[in-house]
Formats: structure tokens, C-alpha cells, sequence
């Protein structure tokens, strides 16, 4: 058994290197077909306000500085080998290295994430086993009808009046932003309130985003198993109603851990929408800026940093459920 | 017999106000011309006006006819539903009864495939597809189906391997059924409900999509869309100081929300829920 | 077990332990009420992360040239009248020939460590922008280090730099453009163009670069005590970026911001704010490819083109007052070199419809496209970026360009596509928009590049504007150039766009927008003498209160929903 579980445990890691490995490569080639090309994006435009006055020899130096004349296949040979030592090249519109510009926003972004996700999930596993247990009720009935709802509203636009209301009506929360940008902190926890603040918004509003799908999924997992026989039998035994649900849960943690997992790509998607809106300065925005400059070397770095993420978050989940569940590994 | 169950629970309070809002877009969006006299991209209107007995919604920052746009929007939202979800339907279900089927390693690695598809956080890719097409509706479809069509294909193939081991399709193949016999006449028509979840499913991500990029300010010009017209709308520095919000934000992300729930309403409707 | 309330009350302390993690160690608790502080920001653009603030780091666009001019000062600066103040250089000369330039450096000038200026550091200066122009991109942009064959120091305080030819705007677009480094701190750095350290943005500047941060987008400067031209009239200088820019003005989380009309008239009389406009020299034009598109190449069909456009219109429609419509001329109205006497392309379809028939595009498909001798529809591609003015414009030039028959499939494409593509001639038309920039030697001989443009005549005007130094011979070439413009349409200029920035009164007043721009010809209301010779209104450090409100509010709801969670929990218990 314990054998048995490693293998899996190892062909899934070699499964996900390999996933991995071709994520490099989509990412490498796709942006170097695209027009335009990052030597625009530091010259500027031909005929913008300063014109660059820029000759055949200058060209040549700034694509060498940037490794863009060699040709292709010594490009990705560089590019795979940098990509291990994570460097993840110079930014072109930072003029700094990629890789400090995604630590600098990946706090944010795992504090967005993380909170939302942590938010989401808990509210979402308790909503979709009451919604569960009792099926067919006032409350599974309310919640059918809400969270569909919330799951249909754009991130974007859920964003827009959430900035209406809370940031502009009511001035409850800041609209923008992290941190406000060189106060005075009296002390720690006025910063942390600081920080909360900033985060409310996006978050909670990431959480909409979010808590629909883990809801619906936890619903359905444990309707499945509210009808097996176990419960049956607890129910018939006269178990506590919080024993039964206890076990239920236990029973559906592995499927729920999958997919909330397997939905993690979706979820950046709303976090890049949402950065956005709110100028969250995570990563999300810094995909939508660097594509906007055109800066490749960061959104290279940040899509595999991205892909990277969700990758190691799918093989933990595995991980773990191959530990909670035995079964899993079989097949 | 399959197509019976559909019906029945379409006919259950969900499926019926779902399919309620569904056909009234429909509605809106073959009836379009005739519910209002502007084209969307008629400017002969002053900028910026008011709701009047003219314009129902007023008009927008360059002198369009916000109403009008909406109607047309529908167009645009409904158009890109329904050619994503179908491509994603042929495309995934070919890929997933082929997969399915055939089985054994051929399976395990486009199951690979699928999954490393699945796994990619896919809107930053989109992004970078999205620009590298350049917008126009053709592609951001185009785009909208390369990175569908794994989640129809799992799903189709999950389905068909059950079916492939159950009793009828193996006691069709004892007795002696051809592949495609058995594929045609035992597998498909078994894929139905999936196949309509798999519409019902893409055509909320089309739609989420599309004004999602259109929002980004990757949509097709050329086109109303709702995603523009909260983009323009928000952009508008006063749309929040005065009460430009109503008549301009406000409808169009509605609209978008109430399309997105009808398909919702569908699909839950679909999968048995009341 | 009560799985649903350890997994919340698991959540809070998550929520709290991750939020100590970014409080740094030492938070500081000084009383700074007395602080002047200031805040502003580059209001609309979509990033306010302009590079660090350096000469040869910052990002090539004017709020990057703005950004470091604050630490770095030029040998002359422009006064809000566009006249030259001297800053680093107290008096200059030049030679009658124009080659020769003498500068008289002020005495007892300091950089922000203490050491002292000299000639040297000029000298240096120019000969290390002109050696590492090749490395930077900014080098080659921004510092015309082409035009100068020499710099010498007579002594400690006198510097004489030689021209290779006489250049009419050299005050301008070089004497007031390039800062000068200290050379202690340069002579031995490697690579410029990543060298960030905190030394790397020291200058002799009114303001002291405290803070960098490329993640929040934000600067922040301490004001240098000992400036020589007088103390700053704030402390700190911070820039930040803010989603909405007119909220953040309303809730005084920032205090000055350059706005759009449309954003200025969100504010009202309760904001306080005094605003100020002015000329934006930032055109939108239509660009013909003129070398490859052999219709768009023919003079008559471009002034066709030009008749059926009602600019003012486009205008009210786009920028909704916010601007001029284009002059033909190219020249902004509001501009010195204006030469109001050019051909003038006034609204008129039928004027167009005969221009396209006589050229014999007569005939016309059933769609009323019309056609061209072989038979071809009348149809081009116009290529736009999608910033929201472009699109609004490519729509309405598209609807406009219908009425005399002329098809347009609209191409949007994000600002790098759009280079990418007119660079390569790979286009029909194309709406353009950028600063004009307000010297003639940038405004209008860069035509043949920025065009497609190629006449000799207009060639040989531009060469011999540059170098005449006499002011009025060089302004009657100026008006040549325009009224060979005006008659070639090389380009339509649709419209000029104003600048108007808000400040909240308790706060900077004072701001003026510089006749000619500042660096060369940047427009914007961030000219550093503003600091210097502005009036500080307020009494005390105002930003910081409005935000701790609302962060103590939103931790009121957020305990709020904390506390109605956990009371959700507890009521389903107790049910039970």
C-alpha cells in the first residue's frame, strides 16, 4: 500500500515536470511571434512625442543586449536553462530583474488569493453541507437561488459597484491600492488595519467570485453521500446530527480538495480581473500591464510563476488526498 | 428516453424561468431591429444625454444610442455562446468518445493533454493569444474554443468509458457491432444530457469571456458588446457623480448577469436540481 | 467537534498572522504633524511606475524625464513664461556662429552627500551620456549628445561645450534637458542602466529620492534643505497611483492630479480645488501610409479625405470640450510658431464627393463604396490603439469616411501592435496620438519619419530652420514648412488635446503649465520651480487622516461580518 503510494505519489511529480516543461515552451514561443516585438517597446513609438533617432548599429546592440539576435533554438536553450536558476531575465520596462519584480508581488497576491480562497472555501464547505443536509429546504432552496446568481455576475462588474458603493457612497474602504503610500503608522496594528482595509474589497469580492463553485461542489459531493448506507445507518442509530455531517465531510474532503485545486487557474483569472479593477498591485495587474507594454521578459515570468503556483498547489492536493484516501492512488 | 428526462426537467421552476430569460434574449436579439429605431454605431445624437422619450437609456460618450447597443449586445453575447459551445461540443466530444473508446495508452496521454490544458491558468494565455490575433470576434471564438475544448473531451471521455464497459454496449460488441455501429447507436445517444450540460456550461464561459476581454479593451469594435459598454462606461469619469450610472453601467452588466443565470438556471435545471 | 467554527475562527487568526507578516519590524510612531506633505499623481495613465529616478534608469516617456528631474538638476531650466532660468548655470553665453557655448556654473553648489560641484562634473556628464548612450535607451532619446562635438572646462565654475553645427533650439532640447550626475558617484559605475542603488539618485535637485517602490508605484521625496535656489515650500513630495483618480482627490488621498475635462467637471465647489488648464501639445492625427498605398499617395484623395471630416465635431465628441480641433497646419493655434495663414480644409462633403470624382473614383459599388480604375473597392484598414479617445476617433472617422464613399475596417491593436504595424508600413491609416513636443525641430522635421511624408523643398526648409539662430528668419521658414503642410496634407491633425490638473487649495498653490513644455517639451503642470516659488497653504500633514477613518470603519464592518458569521453558526447550534 505504502509502495503503492509513493509510485503514484512519483508519477504524478514526473507527470507535472512534464506539464511543466511545456508550459515553458508555449510561453517562449507565443510571445516571440507577436508583432510589434519588445525593441518597440523600448524605443517607443516612431513619431510619438521624442522621436528615437535610432540607427542599424544601435538596433544591433540593444537586440544583443536582450539576446533577441541569436537565433531561435539558442534563444530557448538560454531561456530553459535561465528559467532553472530562476532567472527569469530583465524586465524591459522595469529595467530590473524579472524575478524581483514577481517576489515583490507575490506577497500581494497570496495574501489576496489566500485570504479569498480561505474565505471561500470555508464559507462554501459549510454552506454547501447545510445546503446538503437539508436538501429541499427553505435554506438549500435560498442559497440555490443566491449563489447562481453571484456566479453569474462578471468580476469585473461585481468590482466597478463594489468601488461605487463601499469606496465612493459610504467611503468605508479605500479603492485602491495595497498599503496607503507612506503614512505614518502609529504602530503595527495600525498597519495591519491598514493593510486589512486596502484588502477588504478585492477580497471579498474575489470570494463572490470563488464561493459559488466550491459551494455547488461541496453540495453535490455530500448529497452523494448523504445517500449511502453509512449515513443511513448513523441516521438509523440515532447518531448526532453534527457526528453524521462530521463524516460526511471527511468523506467528501477528497473530491473537494481536488477540484477546489483543479480550479485554482480559474481563480487567477478572477484575480487578474479584480487587480485590475481595484489596482491591486499582484500579479494579476502585472500580467495586464506587462501585456499592455509589452513587456515580455515579465509576462513570460509571471504566467510560469502563475503556472508554477497552480501546479504545485494540484500535486500537493494529490498529495495529500492520496494520504487521506487510499483509493485515490489506485486508479 | 433520455430526451423524455430533459424535458421533464427543464420543466421544473428553474429550467422554465432560465429558459424564460433565455428566450427573451433571443427574443431581443433577433428582434433588435425593430424594438429601436438607432443603429448601435448611429452618432447622429448629441453626446451624453439623458433618457428621453428618443433614447430610452440615453446616449453614451460619443453620441450612441445606449439602448440600442444593449439590444445589439445580446446579438454579439448570444452569437459567441453558441458557435464556442458548439465547436467545443464537436471538437471535445469527438476528442472524448475517440479517447474514451479507444482506450489504453493513446487515452492516458491525451488525458495528459487534457489535463495540462485544464490546468493552465488560462486567462493570462488568453491574453497573450488574444494580442497576438488581434481583436476581432473570429478570434477571440477561435481562442475561446482551443481552450474549451479539453473540458468537453473530459467530460465526454469520463462518460464513454463508463458506457464502454457497461452491459448493452458490451452485448452489442459480443454480438458481433462495428465500432462505429456501436459508437453511433450505443454511445452517442447515451452523451446527450452531457453534451447539452457541455452547451450549457460554454456558453456561460463564452459569454463571461468575451466580455471579459471586452472589458480588458481586447473585444471586436466592430461589434456591440456589453463588456465595451461597462468599460466605456466606467472610463467616463462622471458616471459615478451623477446618475449616468443608472442608465449606462447598470443595464449592461445586468444584462450580462441575467444571460450568464438563465444558462446557470439551465444547467442546474438539467442536472435535476428544482 | 465544531468543525464550521474552528474552521472560522482558523480563518480570523490566518487573516490577522498574514497581515503581521507585512508589518515591518520597527513601524515608526514619530509625531509628524507639523510635516508638509504633498501628494500627487499621474492621475489617468494606466501605470504611475515611471523607473527609478535616475538619468539613465528612468522609463523614456516624459513623467519618467519628470521623475528624475526632481533629484537632477539641468544647466538651465524653463520659467512658467518658457524663458530660461539658469539653475546649475548662473550665466551663458554663446558665440555668433552658434557653435560656441559658455556657461558661468554657480558657485558653492553641493550634491545631496556633501561633496561639492565643480566643471568637472559637467564635463563628465556629457562625455558619459554620450559614451553610454548606446547601452541606455534613454540615452539615445532623450539627450541629443549628437549636436555636441565638445566640452571643456576652463576652470572650476566655467564650462564651454562646441557644437558640430549651429543648433537653433540647443537651449532647449539640450542645455535644459540633461542632467548632470556627479561624477564621485558615476566614474566607476558599470553598468548605468541597472545601477539603482540609493546613490545612484543623488543630484543637486530640490528633492532628495527617499523611496522607490516599483510594486505600489509610488515615490516618495524628502525635500533638500539646502537647495540654492531657496528650501522647497513642502517637506515631502510622494507620488502614488490611485484607480480613480477624482475619488482620491475627493477623499484628499491625493492632493494634486493632472485630470481630463470630463474628470475636472466631477468635481464641485465642496472638493476645493483650484484647476488649472492648459495647451496640451498632444495631437491626434490621421496617418496615410503614404510610400506604399498608391491611392493614399495622390495628394487629392488626402485632401478629400480631410474635406470630409468635420474635426470640431470629432472633437466635441471625443474630448467633449476638452480640447481644439486640428489645424491644417499642423501647428497648435496656441503655439508661438502658428502660421494661421495655411489652406484651410473646412467641413464640406460636397467639396470631397467632387474631389474623389474628378481623381476618377466615380463609380461606385452597390454597397456605395466607390471604385478605383481596375474595379477595386475604395476600402482601407484603420489601424488604432485601443486607449478609449483612439477608438472613439477610428469609430467616428469610419462613419465619417461613409458619407463620400470610402469603406474602413476598423483594426484596434494595444499602442505596441500599432507601432509594430505602421513601422513595418504594414497599414492603410492610422489614428496617432503623442505630445507634438514645441520646438519646430521636433514638431516638424521629423515629418518624413513620422509621415511618410518626402518633399525636398520641405526637407531643405527644415535644415535650414535648425540652424538659423535668428528668431524671426527662423519663424518665416517655420511658416513655410506649415503652409507646405497644410497644402500636401501629409497628415490630418484632428485635434489637440488640453491639460488640466486639480490641486486641493489647503494645500500647493501656485501651478502653472510652462510655455514650451519642461525637458524639451514635456506639458505638464510638474515643474519643479513650482515647489521652489509656490505658497504652502495647509498647516499639517492632511493626508493620513482620511484613510485612518476609513481603515478603522471597514475593520468595523469587516468584525461586523465576522461576529454575524460566528452568530450565524452558534443559532444553527443551538437549533439543534
Amino acid at each position: 500500500m505504502d509502495r503503492k503510494r509513493s509510485g503514484h505519489i512519483i508519477s504524478r511529480g514526473l507527470e507535472y515536470a512534464i506539464t511543466f516543461f511545456l508550459i515553458l515552451a508555449i510561453n517562449f514561443f507565443l510571445p516571440r511571434v507577436m508583432p510589434g516585438g519588445p525593441l518597440l517597446s523600448i524605443t517607443g513609438s516612431q513619431g510619438s512625442d521624442l522621436p528615437v533617432v535610432i540607427d542599424e548599429e544601435m538596433k544591433y546592440k540593444l537586440m544583443d543586449y536582450y539576446h533577441l539576435n541569436d537565433p531561435l533554438h539558442i534563444q530557448f536553450i538560454h531561456y530553459i536553462s535561465d528559467a532553472f536558476h530562476f532567472d527569469l531575465g530583465h524586465s524591459i520596462f522595469y529595467n530590473v530583474p524579472v524575478v524581483d519584480i514577481l517576489i515583490g508581488r507575490l506577497p500581494w497576491t497570496i495574501l489576496l488569493m489566500g485570504t479569498a480562497l480561505l474565505l471561500s472555501t470555508t464559507f462554501g464547505i459549510m454552506t454547501g453541507l447545510e445546503s446538503a443536509w437539508r436538501r429541499g429546504g427553505k435554506l438549500d432552496h435560498a442559497l440555490l437561488v443566491i449563489m447562481p446568481f453571484f456566479r453569474s455576475i462578471p468580476a469585473f462588474f461585481l468590482g466597478a459597484i463594489m468601488i461605487f458603493v463601499f469606496g465612493y457612497k459610504t467611503g468605508w474602504f479605500p479603492t485602491s491600492g495595497a498599503i496607503t503610500p507612506y503614512m505614518d503608522y502609529a504602530g503595527p496594528i495600525d498597519h495591519a488595519m491598514d493593510i486589512l482595509s486596502h484588502l477588504t474589497l478585492p477580497m471579498l469580492c474575489l470570494t463572490a467570485f470563488e464561493m459559488p463553485g466550491t459551494y455547488l461542489l461541496v453540495r453535490n459531493v455530500c448529497v452523494q453521500q448523504l445517500g449511502k448506507p453509512y449515513v443511513l445507518m448513523a441516521e438509523s442509530r440515532g447518531l448526532k446530527e453534527r457526528t453524521i455531517k462530521k463524516h460526511i465531510l471527511i468523506n467528501s474532503i477528497v473530491p473537494v480538495i481536488n477540484q477546489i485545486a483543479a480550479m485554482l487557474g480559474f481563480m487567477v483569472a478572477g484575480a487578474v480581473f479584480i487587480e485590475t479593477v481595484f489596482s491591486y498591485p499582484g500579479m494579476g495587474m502585472l500580467v495586464y500591464n506587462s501585456f499592455i507594454e509589452r513587456d515580455y521578459p515579465v509576462l513570460q515570468g509571471a504566467f510560469i510563476f502563475m503556472s508554477l503556483v497552480v501546479l504545485a498547489c494540484n500535486y500537493a492536493a494529490d498529495i495529500a488526498c492520496s494520504f487521506i484516501d487510499g483509493r485515490a492512488g489506485q486508479e | 428516453m433520455h430526451e423524455i428526462t430533459v424535458v421533464q426537467r427543464l420543466k421544473s421552476p428553474k429550467g422554465i424561468s432560465g429558459l424564460a430569460i433565455l428566450c427573451s434574449f433571443i427574443f431581443i436579439a433577433i428582434a433588435a431591429p425593430f424594438l429601436t429605431s438607432y443603429s448601435p454605431d448611429d452618432i447622429s445624437s448629441r453626446p451624453l444625454l439623458e433618457p428621453n422619450s428618443e433614447h430610452l437609456l440615453g446616449t453614451d460618450d460619443v453620441g450612441r444610442d445606449i439602448f440600442s447597443n444593449l439590444l445589439y449586445g445580446a446579438r454579439t453575447s448570444l452569437a459567441v455562446a453558441l458557435i464556442v459551445s458548439s465547436g467545443v461540443l464537436i471538437i471535445g466530444t469527438l476528442a472524448g468518445v475517440f479517447s474514451g473508446y479507444t482506450g489504453g495508452n493513446l487515452d492516458r496521454v491525451m488525458m495528459r493533454g487534457v489535463d495540462i490544458f485544464l490546468m493552465i491558468p488560462d486567462l493570462p494565455l488568453i491574453l497573450i493569444l488574444a494580442a497576438y490575433l488581434r481583436p476581432s470576434l473570429w478570434n477571440i471564438i477561435f481562442i475561446l474554443i482551443v481552450m474549451g475544448w479539453p473540458v468537453g473531451a473530459r467530460i465526454t471521455r469520463a462518460q464513454t468509458r463508463t458506457l464502454r464497459v457497461s452491459g448493452h454496449v458490451d452485448f452489442a460488441r459480443i454480438s458481433g457491432a462495428g465500432n462505429w455501429y456501436v459508437i453511433k447507436r450505443h454511445i452517442v445517444p447515451d452523451l446527450y444530457p452531457i453534451m447539452i450540460t457541455t452547451i450549457v456550461m460554454q456558453s456561460i464561459r463564452a459569454i463571461l469571456s468575451e466580455s471579459g476581454l471586452a472589458f480588458l479593451g481586447l473585444g471586436d469594435p466592430s461589434y456591440p458588446s456589453w463588456g465595451t459598454m461597462i468599460k466605456y462606461a466606467i472610463s467616463y469619469p462622471l458616471v459615478f457623480f451623477t446618475d449616468a450610472w443608472m442608465w449606462w453601467l447598470m443595464p449592461a452588466g445586468v444584462c450580462i448577469t441575467l444571460l450568464v443565470l438563465s444558462f446557470v438556471l439551465v444547467g442546474q435545471a438539467l442536472e435535476g436540481d428544482k | 467537534m465544531k468543525l464550521s467554527e474552528i474552521s472560522i475562527s482558523l480563518f480570523i487568526s490566518l487573516l490577522l498572522v498574514s497581515t503581521v507578516l507585512f508589518v515591518p519590524a520597527s513601524a515608526s510612531g514619530d509625531d509628524s504633524s507639523q510635516e508638509r506633505v504633498f501628494t500627487a499623481s499621474w492621475g489617468t495613465s494606466s501605470t504611475a511606475d515611471w523607473g527609478f529616478p535616475s538619468p539613465l534608469t528612468f522609463y523614456p516617456r516624459g513623467p519618467g524625464y519628470i521623475m528624475t528631474s526632481y533629484c537632477f538638476d539641468t544647466l538651465v531650466w524653463p520659467e512658467g513664461s518658457g524663458e530660461f532660468t539658469g539653475l546649475l548655470a548662473e550665466s551663458w553665453e554663446s558665440s555668433d556662429d552658434g557653435l560656441e557655448w559658455t556657461f558661468h556654473l554657480r558657485e558653492g553648489v553641493n550634491w545631496h552627500d556633501g561633496e561639492p560641484f565643480t566643471a568637472d562634473d559637467v564635463v563628465f556628464t556629457m562625455d558619459y551620456i554620450k559614451g553610454k548612450a548606446s547601452i541606455s535607451p534613454i540615452g539615445s532619446s532623450w539627450y541629443n549628445t549628437g549636436v555636441i562635438n565638445s566640452v571643456e572646462a576652463l576652470d572650476d565654475h566655467t564650462v564651454v561645450i562646441t557644437l558640430n553645427y549651429p543648433y537653433a533650439p540647443f537651449m532647449q532640447q539640450v542645455a535644459a534637458v540633461i542632467p548632470i550626475m556627479p561624477e564621485h558617484i558615476w566614474e566607476n559605475v558599470e553598468d548605468p542602466s541597472k545601477y539603482m542603488e540609493d546613490e545612484a539618485a543623488i543630484g543637486t535637485g530640490p528633492f532628495i529620492l527617499e523611496d522607490y517602490d516599483t510594486d505600489q508605484q509610488s515615490y516618495k521625496y524628502t525635500a533638500n534643505k539646502n537647495y540654492f535656489l531657496g528650501e522647497p515650500i513642502i517637506d515631502t513630495l510622494i507620488y502614488v497611483k490611485t484607480s480613480d483618480v477624482v475619488i482620491s482627490l475627493k477623499t484628499g488621498e491625493v492632493d494634486e492630479s493632472g485630470l481630463t475635462l470630463d474628470q475636472v467637471q466631477a468635481l464641485d465647489e465642496s472638493d476645493n480645488m483650484e484647476v488649472i488648464s492648459g495647451p496640451g501639445y498632444w495631437v491626434y492625427r490621421l496617418r496615410f501610409n503614404i510610400p506604399s498605398n498608391t491611392i493614399l499617395n495622390d495628394t487629392t484623395v488626402r485632401q478629400a479625405i480631410y474635406y470630409s471630416m468635420n474635426c470640431s465635431d470629432i472633437e466635441s465628441r471625443v474630448l467633449h470640450g476638452g480640447g481644439i480641433e486640428g489645424n491644417p497646419g499642423y501647428v497648435p493655434p496656441y503655439s508661438s510658431w502658428y502660421n494661421p495663414d495655411v489652406a484651410q480644409y473646412e467641413y464640406d462633403i460636397d467639396t470631397a464627393n467632387q474631389m474623389l470624382d474628378d481623381a476618377g473614383y466615380s463609380e461606385t459599388n452597390s454597397d456605395g463604396v466607390r471604385l478605383d480604375a481596375e474595379g477595386n473597392p475604395l476600402e482601407f484598414q484603420l489601424l488604432y490603439s485601443s486607449d478609449q479617445q483612439s477608438q472613439r476617433i477610428a469609430e467616428l472617422v469610419q462613419t465619417y469616411l461613409k458619407e463620400i464613399g470610402i469603406g474602413i475596417t476598423l483594426k484596434p491593436g494595444d499602442t505596441k501592435t500599432v507601432d509594430g504595424l505602421v513601422g513595418a508600413g504594414n497599414f492603410d491609416l492610422a489614428i496617432y496620438s503623442h505630445g507634438t513636443s514645441t520646438d519646430p525641430a521636433r514638431m516638424l522635421n521629423s515629418f518624413p519619419t513620422s509621415t511618410g511624408w518626402n518633399n525636398s523643398e520641405y526637407m531643405a526648409l527644415a535644415e535650414e530652420q535648425m540652424s538659423t539662430m535668428d528668431e524671426d528668419k527662423r519663424k518665416e521658414l517655420v511658416d513655410e514648412m506649415q503652409v507646405l503642410v497644410a497644402d500636401n496634407v501629409p497628415t490630418i491633425p484632428i485635434m489637440y488635446r488640453n491639460v488640466y490638473s486639480a490641486t486641493s487649495k489647503d494645500t500647493v498653490t501656485g501651478f502653472f503649465y510652462t510655455d514650451g513644455g519642461v525637458g524639451g517639451g514635456v506639458p505638464t503642470e510638474y515643474n519643479k520651480l513650482v515647489f521652489i516659488y509656490g505658497t504652502w497653504n495647509g498647516d499639517n500633514d492632511d493626508t493620513a487622516e482620511g484613510t485612518t477613518e476609513s481603515s478603522v470603519a471597514g475593520i468595523r464592518i469587516l468584525g461586523s461580518v465576522a461576529i454575524l458569521a460566528c452568530a450565524f453558526v452558534l443559532i444553527r447550534h443551538g437549533k439543534r
